[in-house]
């Protein structure tokens, strides 16, 4: 047993995991080898290593720093592994006035152990506005949401570097954010529907602000946003929904339509009536409930290098690298 | 092109100061006449110039320089300029060592002359004091793998004859070599801050802490080749020379990930969007 735990804990198998680690993640990168099993493998190596060297190697013990740094290290990676047992990463598209729905939100990635909890999360959009500099490049993102809390409701604004964050998820802006089409469709037998269809990223896309939509028994209909207000690469402006306006063209049935907000078009099962425009905002959601334990980790681990380094650079100034490096002149 | 900016000129002048101190610490190695104030003095001339530089520039632009490969470059030729003029004001005995790394930051210079001044746009996900920590932590690791790179330099050189009197002056191999591993053991500190003020940093920014963005990825095979290298120094018997070679090693990967990887992807890292 204390041979199997000498042997994985050996500083030889240390450097077999990094030399094997930083090949597959230049493969990776260089080549685009599909790695992300083998980088997960390696680091549990690296792991269960680093855990049996604690036991087997006294001077990890004896030394504060480097015991540790190499503990912190250890529940960095253990850390790791729970985050992504138990992690959530999802994109969602909110529009101004409409409430979150867990159902809407796509997602990316998801631990086998993640809980649950998103549906509980709740909130509507407010309005929004992105900051663009000369050039379209964005610049600040602002935005507003309303939650609902124990007191009432309560205003929150977000933007660059500022989540929402409710049972753990985060809520973060993104670049993506964009024009939807508020519509009511007004079937000629049957409840009217209002509803609305997200145009493609705007400033990204302006060149393509198009989308499709079949109404519930009618016919499938294209539509085309045509924005009064040309898209200009050269002066800063801002975006938002407050300052958009814009013909809606409909393409249906072989019948090219224009519309301007209230007015509707009647075809084959009912009428079509074009609303208002209304900005929607792109979040990424991110759950990973050990965040926080994963971030002291790390400090503590630089905290034990540094240590580490201060009694061994004390040792070395009493030595006679220290008296040679103090000396003056330059012999 | 940009026109000509009254930085650009300041900046220019900074650089022929880098070049003249260089010139001399050679001049002391060949000629062997020891003029290591000049040096010292060429050294501050230029980093007094490019602080202006960047002031100049960072007063019309309204942000920092830490966007584009020219603002990079300029402001690691002062972050590493400082670090190394402080190192060669204090240690007198490894003042040798400039024949080495100023020829470094003058590669880094002519890089930057053959770079148009061009004006950035400042991110908005730039916009926090996490940024600040972040790249300072960086500069202090390159700096201190800079000190490193000169250190085992001599080394290596004066292994060979035509070179053997250019660092006769300095202690030899192994006083060196240990020399040159404190300051790799100080850069791996500096590295993993710099790792752990990134990641904080991406989060607030992009909503991930590490997502294996080219830039991550390459930060991280720098972090495991430098911790990987303080491991097989402390396991096998490494010699002076082989330890040198290990620091160069670390080095230019630690190089091409600051200089090369940010430049040659257009991964969110980079904070375009």
């Amino acid at each position: 047993m204390t041979d199997m735990l000498k042997r994985l804990g050996s500083t030889r198998l240390t450097l077999l995991g990094f030399g094997a680690l930083g090949l597959t993640l230049f493969a990776r990168e260089m080549f685009g080898v599909p790695a992300s099993w083998w980088v997960i493998m390696l680091l549990g190596v690296l792991a269960l290593n680093l855990a049996a060297a604690l036991i087997v190697r006294p001077r990890l013990r004896q030394e504060t720093g480097l015991f540790i740094f190499h503990l912190a290290l250890l529940a960095l990676l253990i850390l790791a592994g729970i985050g992504r047992l138990t992690h959530f990463d999802g994109h969602i598209e909110v529009m101004e006035g409409n409430a979150f729905s867990a159902r809407e939100v796509v997602v990316d990635s998801r631990g086998p152990l993640h809980p649950d909890w998103l549906p509980s999360v709740n909130f509507h959009q407010g309005p929004f506005s992105v900051d663009y500099a000369p050039g379209v490049r964005r610049a600040r993102t602002r935005t507003q949401i309303v939650v609902q809390t124990e007191s009432g409701t309560e205003v929150r604004a977000l933007g660059d570097g500022v989540a929402f964050v409710a049972r753990g998820f985060r809520f973060y802006t993104t670049h993506n954010k964009g024009i939807a089409v508020v519509l009511t469709w007004l079937p000629t037998n049957g409840e009217a529907i209002t509803g609305a269809v997200h145009m493609p990223g705007y400033p990204l896309f302006d060149w393509k602000q198009d989308n499709r939509w079949q109404p519930p028994n009618g016919p499938d209909i294209r539509f085309w946003l045509h924005l009064s207000t040309p898209l200009q690469d050269d002066r800063a402006w801002t975006l938002s929904s407050d300052h958009v306006t814009g013909t809606l063209v409909v393409n249906t049935q072989g019948r090219r339509i224009e519309l301007m907000r209230g007015e509707s078009v009647r075809f084959g099962g009912g009428e079509l009536r074009f609303d208002e425009l209304r900005g929607w905002m792109g979040y990424r959601i991110f759950f990973d409930p050990t965040l926080p334990w994963l971030f002291g980790s790390a400090i503590v681990a630089v905290i034990g290098l540094a240590l580490q380094f201060w009694q061994q650079s004390r040792r070395l100034e009493r030595g006679v690298v220290g008296v040679w490096l103090s000396a003056k002149g330059a012999r | 092109m940009n026109a000509l900016r009254p930085e650009v000129y300041t900046l220019w002048m900074a650089l022929g100061c880098y070049f003249v101190g260089a010139v001399v610490s050679w001049q002391n190695a060949i000629a062997w006449r020891p003029r290591e104030t000049a040096v010292l003095m060429a050294l501050a001339a230029g980093l007094i110039l490019l602080a202006m530089a960047i002031a100049q520039r960072w007063a019309r632009l309204g942000h920092g320089p830490f966007f584009n490969m020219f603002e990079v470059l300029t402001s690691n030729l002062f972050s590493l300029g400082l670090i190394y003029a402080l190192v060669y004001w204090r240690y007198q005995r490894i003042r040798p060592t400039a024949r080495i790394v100023l020829p470094i930051l003058l590669i880094m210079a002519l890089w930057l002359w053959s770079l148009d001044p061009l004006d950035s746009h400042f991110p908005a996900t730039y916009a926090t004091p996490i940024l600040w920590f972040h790249v300072l932590l960086g500069k202090f690791f390159l700096g201190a793998s800079l000190v490193a790179v000169g250190i085992s330099g001599a080394v290596i050189l004066r292994r060979y004859d035509a070179c053997a009197n250019w660092f006769v002056q300095m202690a030899d191999d192994t006083k060196l070599d240990n020399l040159a591993w404190r300051f790799m053991q100080a850069a791996l500190i500096f590295e993993s801050a710099m790792l752990i003020m990134g990641a904080l940093w991406a989060q607030d920014a992009w909503g991930r802490y590490w997502a294996w963005d080219p830039l991550e990825t390459w930060a991280f095979i720098t972090w495991l080749t430098l911790a990987g290298a303080i491991h097989l120094r402390a396991a096998c018997r490494i010699s002076p020379f082989q330890g040198a070679l290990m620091i160069g090693a670390v080095f230019v990967i630690a190089f091409l990930t600051f200089f090369g990887v940010p430049f040659v992807t257009v991964a969110p890292h980079k904070g375009a969007v």
